[in-house]
């Protein structure tokens, strides 16, 4: 077992668990594993906030499968962005999911809204999981399985960051 | 003097039901079922506790059965110590005064030698819970504290909760020059 197989194991692990433990996810790697985590497990939404849907983590084609799988299941995948995305096989796939109907809904954040310049990144599963990175430069960020009181609070955020955007 | 007293304790306590009751109220209270749910219980938290760290699943499950008996006794333990460890050492002594007591005048008693088992039996076993105490202390602990590396949930909550704050502030000129943004959405 790599290290990477692991570390999906212990995921997968603590979600069954129902764990409220905090642990490490600043990799890129480590981020793709919790997403595909996500859309794998994701019954209701998923919401992410993200600067630019990163190529690293989002080309991943087994994370493009399992979103389309948790669409299929009609969880809902709001996702907000900072930049345009870079992520030209998921870009192309939301494009495609679209079409279909299927709940998705991609945006990128207007210039000078609070959205486009905070350093903060986060997504949450479910009102229940998340991941969330305090300053992206510093590559820190931690996620948690099961804990709903920061999940509302991340999810209000993201409400308020919404709000800011054209429709 | 000292005989009868004892004699007299000893008749009124009704001896053999004495040791019997002691037995059975020890075996009752540190029964199998209470100690399987509080070891699987600190099983799922030391799992937890490997993964959140990145301990592979073979290193948390390595440590989780060298964990397995020494927790269970360790939480014994620390159960006992909260319950049952005063009522036992409080029956030892009586039991050990009146067992010497019985040696000592050369009682008629037929549970001269018997008298002294449960004592010795509880003591054997408070010290072997101390000895796994002290194992799991030096031991699995180290091991825990090797992998023990991620973030605190209080302070990822705290970390979230700064972010959450800065947004809300640094949002109040914008919402307040659009009034009713929740309703615009809604009409979109």
């Amino acid at each position: 077992m790599n290290e990477l197989e692991a570390y999906r194991a212990n995921i997968e692990k603590l979600a069954d668990l129902e764990s409220k433990e905090v642990f490490g996810n600043g990799k890129a790697e480590h981020a793709m594993v919790i997403f595909e985590t996500f859309f794998k497990r994701a019954k209701e939404n998923i919401v992410i906030f993200c600067k630019d849907l990163s190529e690293k983590v989002f080309n991943s084609d087994n994370l493009i499968s399992l979103a389309e799988d948790a669409l299929r299941r009609k969880a809902r995948v709001t996702i907000l962005t900072q930049s345009d995305p870079k992520s030209d096989k998921f870009v192309a796939a939301c494009s495609r999911w679209k079409e279909e109907k299927l709940p998705i809904t991609m945006r990128v954040s207007k210039p000078g809204s609070s959205a486009s310049s905070t350093t903060a990144n986060f997504a949450v599963m479910d009102r229940k999981a998340y991941r969330f990175e305090p300053n992206r430069e510093e590559k820190t960020a931690f996620a948690c399985m099961n804990n709903e009181s920061a999940c509302a609070t991340l999810l209000g955020v993201f409400s308020r960051l919404e709000l800011e955007q054209p429709a | 003097m000292i005989r009868e007293y004892l004699q007299s304790h000893w008749n009124t306590l009704g001896g053999e039901n004495f040791i019997a009751l002691c037995t059975g109220v020890n075996l009752a209270l540190l029964s199998w079922k209470q100690f399987q749910e509080r070891l699987r219980h600190a099983e799922i938290r030391l799992e937890e506790k490997l993964a959140s760290t990145g301990a592979s699943i073979a290193d948390a499950q390595r440590i989780v059965k060298l964990h397995r008996l020494s927790k269970w006794l360790h939480n014994q333990l620390r159960w006992c110590g909260k319950v049952l460890w005063p009522v036992i050492y409080l029956l030892a002594i009586v039991m050990t005064v009146f067992g010497f007591g019985m040696l000592y005048t050369k009682s008629s008693c037929p549970f001269d030698f018997l008298l002294l088992l449960p004592v010795l039996l509880l003591l054997a076993w408070s010290w072997f819970s101390l000895a796994v105490f002290a194992i799991w202390l030096g031991f699995v602990r180290k091991g825990i504290l090797v992998f023990s590396t991620a973030a605190d949930q209080k302070s990822a909550e705290t970390a979230i909760r700064d972010f959450a704050s800065s947004t809300e502030i640094r949002q109040i000129p914008k919402s307040s020059s659009r009034p009713a943004p929740k309703r615009k959405r809604n009409q979109n």
